[in-house]
This record gives structure tokens, sequence and C-alpha cells, in this order.
């Protein structure tokens, strides 16, 4: 794990505690009157927050010297050994993730969910353009004949509005 | 009522083939929405709700209770297999459970998972039966100050989730229980934290959070790597059912769990989550190896799965018999039979007791399907590693999402859970705990709100608060398992220290 990023995720806590504290400030407190009251949650919370943060950095700072170069053992999840890791496609895949959700209601699902397959799986590796469109296809029309068709899920068509409508698929 | 009368009658109902046809068909429904990540127990019988309209009412009551014997079942699954827990619940065997499947012991994880579900629902049904009339009474006497008591209990177990660094485990559930209290105050019902974002005044979706903060961010943090699995955990696609000396240890636990998880169950406000945390807690102080436990513990899984079946039955004491319903799933039950003509409360089973008798025959008659068919159905499910991991994990994702816009229809819940997977991804990687953040999500919330309105209702005074004699009673047994954790806590890191010290010598 390389400490400086640790620094910086725990810098991130900090700042966030302090902000949730700068924020619940301004909370109304309502006509109700209870010796909690409703901002007291907030400010307990933003403190461990800030607190905690500090004493992680400061903590890392006081170790800074006391062993070489800034890597030191991770204390999360670690990666399975003997294979590559990749930030960039972790990330790539969040950001398809937030395309498909951006697109979920104007594309619609039956668009936009085999968009999604297509893009993850590519991010993911995948090259056969074939096998890739088969399950993209095949896994979004299954998903959505469960969903919508027999559990009755309202799950947007967007341009398939009207022809499903028409058809009677649908009764939005 | 006797005791033996509930038990007799709904034995008696398993003799109706239309029983049956309900229960296999809820049962089954229930394992493959257990097994689907973003699934719980409400949102099953959500799904399902409109179908029970059109039934009897005993048949309904056994189908909908068949689906959450199968859920139950059925969310140890891909929380073994994937590390995706199907609910809250489910976090603690995604803890244990999928430690053991990274290691190649898929089959010790899920024999136990399967043993530990179907023991804990046959008892504690018994249990039900035996317990129903004086739990009755003293799930009646529960308020909000008796349930604030009971999440202390809750915020015992945030702290043995706290993983290696405690200062970083209290940082994630303090994040948890922030985000979880944002939207409206529970006393003057005024917006917090809102950002003045419309969507967020009455608060961000629970079930998106969780699943976005559990099961996106473990799914993020996968996409790191391609690999197969058949290459790391080739032996779990030969797994057999573990041998009984294998999953003996994990015995007492399971007792544990049933005995915790029906007890809870019954308490108004708390249900599987509190129910599974707790007999988690409970096993690790009474295991002789606690420091095994969020490490690959049988011992955890067991009281987690036990405990979450026995809710089951637990959660329907309150629910038929005082008509308050203590969960989600309970609230859509109830819904059920309103819209059947039955009143709620605590007249309804003594008008109506077949609707007692068709909750018993519902969860002995589904779990008699599983103690049948489960095994087969886990063993099919092994055969999941053998699948394309890549494709896997992107198939997990859409599901996901798609599981998470069904509860409300709400794209938003979908950008929410995006952000919690995101944010539990860097927790993930740098030594944050994203189970502590998760549980905090749902603590939180139901312990201010239990602390303030038990307050408002106790004038205000502390004292009054806390001298109720089961607050106090609740909260000197919390404070007492708490010291007791400590010192196991300080006794399991002088053993791994000696430990340690001792490999240290033989390396000299």
């Amino acid at each position: 794990m390389d400490r400086r990023i640790d620094v910086a995720v725990a810098a991130c806590f900090s700042v966030l505690g302090v902000l949730m504290i700068l924020a619940a400030s301004g909370i109304k407190t309502g006509m109700m009157r209870d010796p909690i009251g409703p901002r007291a949650a907030f400010y307990v919370c933003g403190g461990i927050l800030a607190l905690g943060g500090l004493f992680v950095i400061i903590g890392h700072l006081r170790r800074w010297s006391s062993q070489s170069g800034h890597i030191v053992p991770s204390e999360g999840g670690d990666d399975e050994a003997g294979f590559p890791a990749s930030a960039l496609r972790a990330w790539a895949l969040i950001v398809a993730v937030l395309g498909l959700a951006a697109l979920w209601n104007p594309l619609g699902f039956l668009i936009a969910m085999p968009m999604f397959l297509v893009a993850a799986l590519w991010i993911m590796g995948g090259r056969n353009a074939w096998s890739t469109i088969m399950i993209a296809l095949l896994f979004t029309g299954i998903v959505y004949l469960i969903f919508a068709q027999v559990l009755g899920v309202r799950i947007p068509v967007g341009p398939f509005t009207p022809l499903f409508r028409s058809l009677g698929w649908i009764n939005l | 009522m006797d005791f033996l009368t509930p038990l007799l009658g709904g034995m008696a109902l398993l003799g109706d083939p239309l029983v049956w046809v309900a229960v296999l068909a809820g049962t089954l429904f229930g394992v493959v929405a257990g097994a689907m990540p973003g699934i719980g127990t409400t949102l099953a019988y959500g799904l399902v709700l409109p179908f029970t309209f059109v039934m009897p009412p005993i048949i309904g009551v056994a189908f909908l209770l068949s689906i959450s014997v199968g859920v139950g079942y059925g969310n140890s699954i891909p929380a073994i297999l994937m590390g995706i827990p199907g609910n809250p619940a489910a976090i603690l065997t995604v803890i244990d459970g999928h430690k053991l499947h990274k290691e190649g012991k898929s089959g010790l994880a899920l024999g136990v998972s399967f043993v530990a579900a179907l023991s804990g629902q046959l008892v504690s049904i018994l249990l039900f039966v035996l317990l129903v009339v004086p739990l009755m009474a003293v799930a009646y006497h529960f308020s909000f100050p008796e349930i604030f008591g009971l999440y202390c209990f809750g915020f015992i177990a945030l702290i043995s989730l706290a993983a290696d660094n405690l200062v970083k485990g209290i940082m994630s559930a303090a994040l948890g229980i922030s985000v979880g209290l944002i939207g409206l105050d529970p006393i003057n019902m005024v917006t917090r934290l809102d950002m003045g974002v419309r969507e967020i005044r009455s608060g961000l979706d629970d079930v998106a959070l969780v699943i976005g903060i559990l099961a996106l961010s473990e799914l993020f943090r996968s996409a790191r790597q391609v690999f197969q699995w058949q290459d790391k955990s080739g032996e779990a696609s030969g797994s057999k059912f573990p041998k009984w000396a294998e999953w003996k240890p994990a015995v007492p636990s399971m007792v544990t769990g049933t005995v915790v998880g029906t007890f809870v169950g019954a308490i108004p406000g708390a249900g599987s989550t509190p129910a599974a945390m707790i007999s988690y807690q409970t096993a690790q102080m009474l295991s002789k190896e606690p420091e095994k436990f969020g490490k690959g513990s049988i011992e955890g899984i067991g009281a987690n799965e036990a405990a979450q079946n026995a809710s089951n039955s637990g959660e329907l004491i309150p629910t038929l018999g005082l008509g308050i319903p203590v969960s989600g799933s309970m609230v859509l039950l109830l819904a059920a039979l309103s819209v059947q003509g039955f009143v709620p409360g605590p007249l309804m089973v003594k008008n109506s007791p077949e609707l007692l008798f068709a909750a018993i025959a519902g969860l002995l008659a589904s779990t008699i399907f599983l103690l049948l068919t489960g095994w087969g159905m886990a063993s099919l499910m092994l055969k999941a590693v053998r699948l394309n991991r890549q494709v896997v994990i992107v198939l997990a994702i859409a599901m996901t999402l798609v599981g998470i816009y069904s509860t409300n229809t709400k794209v938003f819940d979908v950008f929410v859970a995006i952000g919690a997977g995101g944010v539990g991804y860097f927790m993930l990687r740098y030594g944050y705990s994203p189970a502590a953040a998760a549980l905090g999500v749902f603590i939180g919330k139901e312990f201010e709100r239990s602390l303030r309105i038990g307050l408002n209702m106790n004038e205000n005074s502390f004292v009054t608060f806390l001298s109720r004699p089961i607050t106090a009673t609740i909260l000197l047994v919390a404070f007492g398992v708490l010291i007791w954790g400590v010192i196991k806590r300080v006794q399991m890191n002088r053993r791994i220290a000696a430990r340690a010290a001792e490999n240290d010598n033989l390396v000299v």
C-alpha cells in the first residue's frame, strides 16, 4: 500500500468530517426540542471522521522516517497474488456503470444495458465480438422479460415505448 | 391456546396439496431471489405480493413465509461464492464464507451454511411454537427505550467488525451512520444535510447504499484483475458435503444463533440483521478460537446463518400475535392480510388461528423441501465458479443495478449505489471497513430514532429513560458483553503476539 495515498484518503475523511460539522450547524432545530437534537449525531460522526483522519495522518507522518520508501503493508483487501492489477480498469468500469445509469431513462433499458455490457466486457478483456454481443443481448432480454413482463417492474424502454404500448406490453 | 395446538394445526395443513404447491413455488423463488445480489426478502415479497391477493389467505401466508426461508438460504450462496451479500444480514456470511471460498474450502462453507440455515429454521419453529405465548407478552412491553438498548448491542458488533485498525473501523462506522442519517429528522421532520437536492430530502435509500458499499465496491475491486477462478480455487468445483468432524465445531454456534435469532427476531424493530450481528458477537465471545472470526470461521457462518433463518420464526410472533410488523417483509405480509380482510392487531390470530397454522406449515414445509433439495442447489451453484470470471463480474454488476432499480424504480438509487460503490472501493483498498460502514447505515438510524423518541416519551429525562427495567437490563448485558469482548480481544492479541514470537524464535 502506498503510504502517500493512504494519507490522502485519511485527509479526505478528515476534511469530510469538518464539512459535516459545518453543514450540521445549519440544520434547523425545529419546534419540538429534545436533549439530543437533530445536529448531535452529525457533530459526533463528523468529529470522529475529522479526528480519526488526523490520527491516521499523524501516525503515518511519525513513522515516515522509520521505514524506507513510501510503501507499507496493506491494511486493506489484497489483490489476488500472481495476477497484475489495474486501477485504470476498475475506474473505467465505474465510468461505464455511470454511463449506464445516465442512459437508463433516455435510451431505455433495452438499448442502454447491452451497450453497457459490451463496453464492460471489452474493458474486462473480452475480445470475442460475437460472444460479447450474444451475452449482452441474451442477458438484457431475459432480465427484461423476468422483471418487466413477469414481475411487473416498470423498466423504461426509451424509444420502444410507443411500440410496446401499442402491443400492449406496457401500460406507461 | 396451548402450546401444541399451533404445531398440530400447522402439521394438519401439510396434508393440503395446494399448500405444498405454494411452498415449493415460494421456496424456489426465494432461493433464486436470495441468490440474486440486491434482492432480499422485502423486495422478493414486494415482487410477488400481487399474486397473493388472488390466493386463499392460508396459501398466501404459507407462500410468503416459504419465500423467507428460501431467501434466508439462497443469500448465503452468492455471499460465500462471490462475496456479495443478498441482503444486510448476509454481510457476516460474506466475511467468513467468502474467505473460506478463496481458500478453496467452498464445500465446507456451503455445507455449514446449509446445516445452520435448516437446523436454525427447524429448531426455531419449535421454539416459536413453545414460546409464542410468553414471548408475545414480553414483546408487547418493548418500546423505543428497549429498542435503543437492543441497538447498543449492534454497536458492539460494529466494534468487532473494525478489522485490524480500530481507528479506521470506527471512522468507517461513523461514515455509514452519518450517511444513513441524511434526510428527515425523526422528531421534527426537518431535513438534514440534504444539500438542497430534492431526491434526498427523505434520505438515501438504505438498500442502495448498503449494496453499493458492500457489493459494488467488491465487484469494482475484483475488476482490477483479469484471471479465471479455476486458476485460484479449482478445488471448489469438486467440493463435497463436509464430513461431520469438519462441521462439528460449528454446532454450538448454530445453537447460539438459533436461540438468539428467534428471540431477537421477535423484538419489534430488530429483524434478521441485528439477530445475525448479536449471535455472531455472542458466538465469538463463547468460541475457543475467537481470533478466527472474520477470517474464515465456520463458527461465524454457523451463528450467522442459524440466526438469520431463526429470525424468520421470531419475526412472526409480534407480527401475527400483536399486529406489529418487525421488518419490511412483515409489513408486506400484514399488507397482504389486510387486503384479504384481516385486521392486524392483538386479536387477529385469536380470531383467525388458521393464520398461525399456515405460518407454521409454510416454514415447516419449505424447510423440509430445502432439506431434500438444498444441497443439490448449492452444489449446482458451485459450478458458477467455472464460468468466465470477467463475464460473471460484469453480469453481477448489471444484475445488482437492476435489483437496486427494482426496489423503488428510481434511477437516482442506482447513482447512489454507484457512488457508495466508489467510496467502498477506496475503503477496501486502504483498510477501512465497508462492513462497519454498511451496518452503520442501518444501526445509526434506528439507534438515534429510538433514543430520541424514547427520551421524548420519557419526559426528556435520561434517568427515566435508562431506568426502565427492560432497558436497564439490556444495557447492563450489553455493557457486560462489551467488557467481555474487550478482555477477549486483549487475550486474542496476546495469543497472536505469542505465536508470532514463537515463529520468530523458530526462524532464528
